[in-house]
């Protein structure tokens, strides 16, 4: 049998609705490891967050533990360091309550502590994206080979951001 | 009896004879005769170098490494600072001052760090002397000023010797052993980036950062002048100015201009950015800008 377009044409609308079908899966898919795919593109490299972490994964008390944090910002014995002063947010707001290993961005999305500037970039859109550029933030290692980023919160204090004030070296000499 | 005109042609003749040998063996020397660096040969830079470093183990310590790295090809330095995160802490002054062998008395600083209030942008009203117990200070913004790297050099312009001249990766340079010490230079340079060492400069042994560049961060001599040059025995084997590494904030930024994807072209893309006393025309390549 010799093949002739003409036999592809009944089954044209079969072959498109298969295409958009398959595209859409994989676009999905690729939507599902969307922070990966942030990452890879960043002009910089980082270290996964998880290791710099004391007590992770939080799941080592929490699978047992439920959360005893309230709305009126009152926090467990295990965490009464941690005062949140930081917007109107309390500690839900941010961590998972359904997996305490995760973070919960503003369209309660899960996010992994590694992918923590998508939680944070949720509001501070602008810095997001100066961030991702290599804009915001300092950077180390080499201005031509490997460039050495930091997370939001290895400068800022997540639970309580306050602007930075340090106490500035001696002034140069007067010639006076 | 020695009659007083034999007594001054005598000791005349004597004092001529004893400062003879030491006047001729100067003159011989290769260093009186060292020739402006980019007419040097091969030969003449590597022996000038290994004098260097003699003299600069012989005074500070047997680490001590010149180097005369060119400049990479297809490179162009260029620094952004944002000028809304920088809040006058002056640790780039300071770590300035470590890396490149600065003057500790007379005190020599290339980084000035200007206090300024809010709204103005005239250089002429900025302190640099200001002193408090904590910064940034409300009402104040602070504007770190240090060579700009012109495009455009007035600085090289007036130099009646070529002392100084602008390199192929944009740095601005001198080399030091050619300065005569006119200070034309300073009186050009519209930002004060220039420094003139009035009497010998002071670095002690155990300060000193034994990794030196001909034209950059080598110990400098009375009657020198000197001033940044974006650490160029860092940046030219890839590394980060010291400025940069050492600001608290990530308000510098540092990078190829000719690399579309390079830092500084980000921003030069997405931000507002200005260069101080555009009307000069001297085409910095030191940006500022407010984030």
């Amino acid at each position: 049998m010799v093949f002739e377009w003409r036999f592809i044409r009944p089954c044209f609308w079969v072959i498109a609705v298969l295409f958009l079908v398959l595209f859409g899966i994989s676009s999905n898919l690729f939507a599902q490891s969307s922070g990966s795919f942030i990452q890879s593109s960043l002009p910089f490299q980082l270290p996964a967050r998880e290791d710099a972490l004391e007590a992770y994964p939080c799941t080592g008390c929490h699978q047992d533990l439920p959360a005893q944090s309230t709305e009126d910002g009152a926090t467990s014995q295990e965490h009464n360091q941690i005062s949140v002063q930081h917007g109107g947010l309390w500690c839900l707001d941010c961590h998972e309550p359904e997996d305490r290993d995760t973070l919960r961005a503003i369209d309660h999305r899960r996010v992994g502590f590694s992918d923590m500037e998508q939680l944070c970039g949720g509001c501070h859109a602008s810095e997001y994206r100066d961030w991702s550029k290599g804009i915001h933030g300092k950077l180390l290692g080499s201005w031509n080979g490997v460039r050495l980023g930091l997370r939001c919160v290895e400068c800022h204090d997540a639970h309580r951001p306050e602007p930075m004030t340090l106490k500035p070296e001696p002034p140069p000499h007067h010639p006076g | 009896m020695i009659t007083r005109r034999e007594f001054i042609e005598k000791s005349a003749l004597g004092a001529s004879l004893l400062t003879l040998p030491s006047l001729i063996s100067g003159c011989l020397s290769e260093g009186f005769f060292q020739n402006h660096l980019k007419k040097m040969s091969r030969e003449e830079l590597d022996r000038a170098i290994q004098r260097m470093e003699k003299k600069y183990r012989r005074a500070f310590s047997e680490q001590v490494e010149v180097r005369a790295t060119p400049a990479q090809e297809d490179v162009l330095f260029g620094m952004a600072l944002d000028l809304s995160k920088c809040i006058g802490c002056r640790r780039c002054a300071k770590s300035c001052v470590r890396e490149n062998n600065q003057s500790k008395d007379p005190q020599i600083e290339w980084i000035d760090v200007l206090e300024m209030k809010r709204g103005t942008l005239e250089l002429d009203r900025g302190d640099r002397y200001y002193q408090h117990e904590a910064v940034p200070v409300k009402g104040h913004f602070y504007l770190p000023i240090q060579c700009q790297q012109c495009q455009n050099p007035p600085c090289v312009k007036v130099c009646p010797v070529k002392a100084t001249w602008k390199e192929p990766d944009g740095v601005v340079v001198i080399d030091y052993d050619w300065c005569i010490g006119c200070r034309y230079c300073l009186a050009a340079c519209p930002y004060g980036a220039r420094k003139y060492n009035w009497t010998s400069p002071s670095l002690a042994a155990n300060e000193m950062n034994p990794k030196m560049h001909y034209l950059g961060n080598r110990p400098r001599d009375k009657g020198e002048v000197e001033k940044c040059t974006f650490c160029l025995q860092r940046t030219r084997e890839g590394r980060y100015p010291a400025c940069v590494e050492a600001c608290p904030t990530g308000a510098r930024k540092f990078g190829n201009l000719l690399d579309p994807e390079s830092v500084v072209r980000q921003i030069l893309a997405e931000k507002n950015v200005f260069v101080l006393k555009p009307e000069l025309n001297t085409q910095p390549r030191f940006y500022y800008y407010f984030g």
